[in-house]
């Protein structure tokens, strides 16, 4: 047994995550070898010692608190909307089919850049091409052309990715969320939408009908996804990733 | 009582009461988690508190594929991450021995905690959060990489690293195996 088989096996068995069996085996390893003896002692020391620490229960109060303020603050799911009480709550479990047909409207902006979608493909992308797109350029179309919303993109300066979000003659609710929050996005001030609520790497948002919002999007680094998520006026979800791709400003534009 | 996932699934449709079952199901773990980020108990309630509302908020943006636990796990730790870039750091020592500390408590206890905490302090932070969350909240090692969103064999090898590192800064300072 190597040294590495045997630290796991005490790992394994200190954590409680070992079998009877696992056990066993060490008991048997630690009669017979001094070694094995002095390793476990130590890593038992550790497990003793982090023991000393008091997990420490909530303040008293804290729970109370937090309900008087979640009582008076309505959740994004049914965010503040101008027919919110006509409307269900939102459900992402009926996002599954409207996902599927976002990746479809996804990949015609794709095909549109001149990229190419295997039969297993990737989420709708704007990732090298992007580097080139000076104006903004249709990637993802969201519904139906008459009540739907169109994202556009283009490049911005210094990395950051501009996304233009235009609805029909509709008005529509909006997500866009970033992968682990490592997208900033940032929306410019628009007279036709209605941020309901930004925090880091999530925008929620109503557009009224035929309106345009700018959202500025920098990616922390490398390639990053951002969905686009959109609630119809009908009440229908269609959904959609746009996949950015953070470029050193200095390689931008070639 | 119902379960993780009827319980967010109440509370996306605005349910305060199925929210409310999860804030006390959770403060608590995500009380140490603050606290062993900021060492501050007031601090640590505020992040708290923040996490719970901005989820209560964000629940819309919530993915059920994982554990909402998880989820708030993240928002709690960015939080308390933030909260401890924002404030100017006084020296680790004036932190731990701060005036939280009852006086009551045994003297021997309390010495041999704070040089856990401050060894835990020493280590980098995937390293420090596999330590907090298997000692101190308890997760397995699938909680655990459900809630770092790491392979469980990475949760292990970094728990491994952990200790070692744990182990000489124990001994260093005087603490032996026995």
């Amino acid at each position: 047994m190597t040294d590495e088989i045997v630290d796991d096996l005490i790992q394994r068995v200190l954590d409680g995550e070992g079998t009877p069996e696992e056990a066993r085996r060490l008991q048997a390893r630690l009669a017979s070898d001094p070694e094995v003896r002095e390793r476990h002692a130590e890593l038992k020391q550790v497990f003793d010692s982090l023991a000393a620490v008091r997990v420490e229960d909530a303040p008293a109060g804290l729970h109370a608190t937090i309900m008087r303020a979640v009582s008076t603050s309505a959740p994004l799911a049914s965010a503040p909307s101008t027919a919110r009480a006509a409307r269900r709550p939102f459900d992402f479990a009926r996002l599954i089919l409207p996902v599927a047909a976002g990746f479809v409207a996804g990949a015609l902006g794709w095909a549109a850049l001149g990229g190419s979608l295997g039969p297993a493909a990737p989420p709708a992308t704007v990732s090298g091409a992007m580097a080139d797109l000076s104006q903004p350029t249709p990637l993802l179309s969201l519904g139906q052309a008459d009540q739907g919303v169109v994202v556009s993109a283009a490049r911005a300066d210094k990395g950051a990715t501009l996304l233009e979000l235009q609805s029909a003659g509709t008005p529509v609710q909006l997500w866009l969320l970033s992968d682990d929050q490592a997208v900033s996005l940032v929306a410019e001030p628009s007279n036709g939408a209605n941020v309901i609520a930004g925090t880091e790497g999530v925008l929620a948002m109503e557009l009224a009908p035929k309106s345009l919002l700018r959202v500025r999007c920098v990616p922390a680094k490398g390639a990053q996804s951002v969905r686009v998520t959109a609630k119809l006026a009908d009440g229908s979800v269609a959904e959609g990733v746009l996949r950015l791709e953070w470029l050193p400003w200095s390689r931008r534009g070639k | 009582m119902l379960d993780e996932d009827a319980l967010v699934q109440r509370c996306v449709q605005g349910d305060t009461e199925a929210f409310s079952q999860l804030v006390t199901r959770f403060e608590r773990p995500l009380f140490n988690v603050a606290l062993r980020v900021l060492h501050n108990h007031e601090e640590a309630r505020d992040v708290v508190q923040t996490a719970f509302l901005r989820a209560w908020k964000h629940l819309g943006s919530y993915r059920p594929e994982h554990r909402f636990f998880s989820w708030i796990y993240r928002i709690a730790y960015n939080e308390a991450v933030n909260q401890l870039r924002k404030r100017r750091t006084e020296p680790l020592d004036d932190q731990l021995v701060s005036a939280d500390r009852r006086p009551d408590e045994a003297a021997a206890d309390e010495q041999m905690a704070t040089m856990v905490e401050q060894a835990v302090e020493e280590l980098d932070e995937d390293l420090r959060q596999v330590i907090v969350l298997r000692h101190w909240l308890d997760q397995s090692y699938d909680e655990m990489a459900e809630t770092l969103g790491i392979p469980a064999k990475t949760v292990k090898s970094r728990l491994f690293t952990a200790r070692q590192r744990l182990a000489k800064v124990l001994q260093k300072r005087g603490v032996r195996a026995t």
